[in-house]
């Protein structure tokens, strides 16, 4: 059970390393790939999460005044919906990390509350499919 | 180990057990205080809310090294036992997986002969597979959105991964040579 019998000293770095090297920027492309591909702007919609179900979907171009959206998760958030974009107001959250976040006004984009269990993203509206594509 | 008397091997075997758990107990007392230290650091604007760098990694690696697996295993334990009491539920789940991926993904790398990977690669691993297993429990409690997170999470994870395996290079050798650790 004890490995430290050998007293060869590891080095920093071996050309084995490359390997986990590569694997993560092969994985931080395409990952980028696949956030930026679904670029149509035609419109936008707010997926509002709520502990892990999707609570509503808010298509923002049919917004005409801003309004406020109380959630209520494991805690209480608020999120403020215009037709430029989600940000959180306020959240009982100790670490307002959410609220930091500012708002999100484009595709791909997102912003949680991880205490709260809220979580918001934007989809462009062809994306939620049915019949907000059809109508948007 | 044959022809030594029943009560000498029991002793040996006794103290051996003593030093692995105080072994443990050392190294996830370390590991709390790396969690500590990480806590109190201002979280980067673009950081996914509860996500955590990987810094107490570096205990893990030690706890590999000098307890084995399962000793490992039970740092990690520790450390999601420490995130439930300090940061909530989703938190011990999140650290909890990211702990359990990045242990084996190290355990394994330090094991295997063939391939010789230096400290580099066991860290930026190690932190690599930390993020991915905090973004997956992310994905399940959280949402799907958290998924815009993983590119700007897996590059902070090699500049971790780098810090911690030269910290882990620098301070090994060390503590090879304290006799409670050898
Ligand atoms: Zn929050």
């Amino acid at each position: 059970m004890n490995y430290s019998s050998d007293n060869t000293k590891r080095a920093y770095f071996r050309m084995a390393d490359l390997i986990p090297l590569a694997v993560i920027v092969l994985s931080v492309v395409l990952g980028v790939v696949f956030l930026l591909s679904p670029k149509d702007e035609k419109g936008l919609t707010a997926v509002v999460s709520v502990e892990g179900e999707v609570y509503t979907e808010v298509a923002l171009d049919a917004v005409k005044e801003p309004y406020e959206l109380t959630l209520h998760g494991d805690r209480e958030a608020v999120l403020l919906i215009s037709s430029d974009g989600v940000r959180f107001v306020t959240s009982d959250c100790p670490d307002k990390l959410c609220v930091n976040t500012g708002m999100i006004s484009r595709s791909g984009q997102s912003a949680v509350c991880l205490p709260a269990r809220v979580s918001v993203k934007l989809i462009s509206s062809e994306e939620s499919g049915g019949i907000d594509a059809l109508s948007g | 180990m044959l022809c030594r008397g029943d009560s000498m091997k029991e002793k040996v075997m006794m103290n051996k057990s003593v030093l692995v758990l105080t072994r443990i107990g050392l190294l996830s007392a370390v590991a709390l205080i790396l969690s500590a230290v990480e806590n109190m650091i201002p979280a980067l604007p673009f950081a996914l809310p509860g996500m955590k760098l990987g810094l107490s990694n570096l205990a893990v690696m030690f706890a590999l090294e000098l307890c084995s697996l399962p000793g490992a295993v039970c740092v990690v334990a520790a450390k999601a036992v420490f995130a439930l009491l300090t940061r909530g539920v989703t938190a011990f789940f999140m650290s909890l997986a990211g702990g359990v991926l990045a242990t084996l993904a190290m355990w394994m790398m330090l094991r295997i002969k063939k391939l010789q990977f230096g400290c580099l690669g066991i860290g930026i691993a190690g932190a690599f597979l930390h993020n991915c297993g905090q973004l997956l429990v992310a994905l399940v409690l959280v949402s799907d959105a958290v998924y815009a997170y993983f590119p700007v999470l897996s590059l902070a994870s090699v500049a971790t991964g780098a810090l911690t395996g030269l910290v882990y290079y620098i301070i090994m050798p060390h503590l090879k040579r304290i006799p409670l650790l050898s």
